[in-house]
């Protein structure tokens, strides 16, 4: 049976414009009622275009921003935004891989020190010697050679940069580890490296995956669930193969066919969706998907569909992907 | 069909502060015929945009051209003077950038950028022909009220919208030949098929070169493929030969690497390590440091390219099925 680890409930996030002097506060519509099980030992994949709101929901659930409302329940404790009493407890177990390696190594410090400043700011390991002997572990665990400890940040390629961001993220011995956009910024060559590397520590360390990318193949690649996000909401929750079996959402099927495949056959018939991702400032009224939608129908523009499951553990906001028939050709 | 562009044996590489050369681009060979798509497949730092940037004479000032010629028509472009180039840039050969918001002057209007190469290559035109040209094209890229967009600033478009903007102003002198480097990398995937669509689209009207590192996009939009590896083109031929009969252990490896739409969910091939720095390149093959079949040779002495099959050539020391004599010397 699968066990629940983490849980999103109603996440929402609106980031305050500010008012002006004529006119009334504005906010943007970052995340608007997120709500999803991560289950023990899989991947959920997020996938969605830019604005779509998955950064954001990955800053909520490590508690880097406030939410607006709504929780997150780690282990079956809330572990919400900045519960002081919490923080030492928690977020130590939920870690997160960045996309860019470039940034998010300091160029001054030795990577070896990098990788140690969460173990000795968390007080998990104590003493110098142990210190290092822990970080020259994690260093050949993520596939580099302990020698490299002494190394400064420029010296590695980026392939090398994201295995280091990701021993980092993994000093602390986390269960969850979220990684935004992990391999994005990669060459082809060695983004196969580091996919690979994810799954195999998946498999040595028992982890459990938040996998956020807007590369569909790769998202599919190392998801066992895939989450669809657009504008702040999700429009489609479902198992990795059910989803791209059945694409109930109307943009779940337009973001598929829209991928260029590796092929010379002749391409299927591509459905190009007009125009661009609303602002999240104002969303559309009814769905937010209808400005954009193939099917919208009147019905899409004024009501707002809710999150509903068509069949065991698919969901799809959609006020026609109920059932098999109504999904249309 | 004629060439349109021929690259013979051009190479060139980059000045360092110590006034060393180190070669980038080595004897680089290639041409695209009037009227084909061309898509140059490669990782970063192989050279793809330095070889589009020769075409266009826009290349950095610490650059040193080694040899070779970049032939336009028949003549060599390399050869050109500053005036000239700018009277074939942007009239005869075009480019599309990836970052268009960087690309576009924030203090003009669309329409006036979009016009600026029309007055500038056609003196005569009047104003009235130059508005009504810019409207057309930008109709003609798929940007919905024209007449206002024309008017409006860069930041009051998309980024979807600004890269249209930007195809709109290079199409806009009716060039024979349009490059687009990276030009939907910055993009989503749905914006990503609007512009795709819209290249495809453009291809009846001249030749395009497409710089990318999405096989993808190549697959979509081209009928040749250069593959580039650390400034050598280790593979060339036809979409179908290199996509379905990849020959160059790095192509294979490239192809094996990427998880597909269709791929399960068995372990991802990798080629070991990662793209040499142009201060480390291999004497020999550059790609033998990560090559599972390399051979003693392979280390010392540069790869000869192989014909393999009518217009596919392969640089490799391996031996192919129906390889013919050497087609060009890299040795010599």
């Amino acid at each position: 049976m699968t066990t629940t680890i983490l849980e999103a409930k109603k996440l929402t996030k609106y980031f305050d414009l500010g008012a002006g002097l004529f006119r009334p506060s504005k906010y943007v519509h970052a995340v608007e009622d997120v709500s999803f099980e991560l289950y023990q030992s899989e991947t959920l994949g997020i996938v969605g275009e830019s604005g779509s709101g998955k950064s954001t929901l990955a800053r909520l659930i490590l508690g880097l921003i406030e939410s607006s409302s709504g929780n997150v329940i780690y282990k079956g404790k809330d572990i919400t935004g900045w519960k002081r009493a919490s923080i030492h407890q928690v977020p130590r177990e939920i870690q997160m891989v960045f996309q860019d390696p470039y940034a998010s190594l300091n160029p001054r410090i030795k990577i070896g020190d990098a990788i140690a400043e969460p173990i000795t700011a968390h007080k998990v390991i104590k003493g110098h010697k142990a210190v290092r002997l822990e970080v020259e572990r994690l260093l050949e665990l993520v596939g580099l050679q302990p020698e490299m400890y002494e190394r400064y940040p420029h010296e590695f390629s980026g392939g090398q940069r994201q295995r280091v961001g990701i021993a980092r993220a993994l000093a602390l011995r986390p269960k969850v580890l979220i990684c935004d956009e992990a391999v994005s910024a990669l060459d082809v060559s060695v983004q196969a490296q580091v996919l690979n590397l994810f799954n195999q520590l998946k498999k040595q360390l028992n982890l459990t995956y938040i996998f956020i990318g807007h590369d569909l193949s790769v998202v599919k690649y190392i998801s066992n669930r895939i989450m669809v996000m657009y504008l702040g909401e999700i429009m489609e929750l479902a198992s990795t193969k059910e989803l791209f079996e059945k694409r109930l959402h109307p943009y779940t099927q337009a973001l598929i066919s829209a991928v260029p495949e590796v092929t010379t056959k002749p391409s299927k018939k591509r459905i190009i969706l007009e125009g661009d991702i609303p602002s999240p400032v104002n969303p559309p009224t009814g769905c937010r998907f209808c400005t954009r939608c193939f099917k919208a129908q009147d019905i899409c523009r004024k009501q707002h569909p809710e999150l509903k499951q068509v069949m065991p553990g698919h969901y799809v906001r959609c006020h026609f992907g109920m059932d098999e028939e109504g999904r249309g050709k | 069909m004629s060439r349109l562009i021929e690259f013979k044996n051009y190479s060139m590489g980059f000045r360092d502060e110590d006034g060393r050369v180190h070669n980038l681009l080595d004897n680089i060979c290639f041409s695209i015929e009037e009227g084909t798509a061309v898509g140059i497949v490669g990782e970063s730092g192989c050279g793809k945009s330095m070889t589009s940037l020769s075409i266009m004479g826009l290349l950095p000032p610490s650059v040193v051209i080694q040899g070779g010629e970049i032939l336009y028509k028949g003549t060599d472009l390399l050869k050109k003077s500053k005036t000239e180039m700018q009277e074939i840039r942007g009239k005869e050969i075009a480019m599309i950038f990836q970052e268009p918001m960087t690309a576009l002057n924030p203090v003009h209007t669309i329409g006036f950028q979009i016009g600026e190469a029309l007055k500038i290559h056609f003196p005569d035109t009047s104003k009235e022909d130059i508005q009504k040209a810019v409207i057309k094209q930008l109709e003609l890229v798929g940007i919905p009220n024209p007449e206002a967009r024309a008017m409006q600033y860069p930041h009051q478009f998309s980024g979807g919208m600004r890269q249209r903007a930007m195809i709109a102003m290079a199409l806009i002198c009716q060039p024979k030949l349009l490059i687009a480097d990276e030009a939907t990398t910055a993009l989503d995937v749905t914006i990503q098929a609007q512009v795709l669509d819209l290249m495809k689209r453009l291809k009846e009207s001249g030749s395009l070169m497409v710089v990318t590192h999405n096989l993808g996009v190549v697959a979509e939009l081209c009928d040749e493929v250069v593959v580039m590896y650390a400034g050598r083109v280790v593979e060339r031929g036809s979409l179908e030969a290199i996509l379905d009969h990849p020959l160059h252990p790095y192509t294979k490896g490239l192809m094996a690497a990427i998880p597909t739409m269709t791929s399960g969910d068995e372990e991802l091939y990798t080629i070991p390590g990662s793209v040499p720095n142009i201060e480390n390149f291999e004497k020999g093959c550059r790609f033998s440091p990560r090559c599972e079949y390399c051979l003693d040779k392979c280390k010392d002495d540069v790869p000869p390219t192989k014909q393999v099959d009518d217009r596919h050539y392969v640089q490799c020391w391996l031996t192919f099925d129906g390889e013919g004599a050497d087609y060009d010397n890299n040795n010599s």
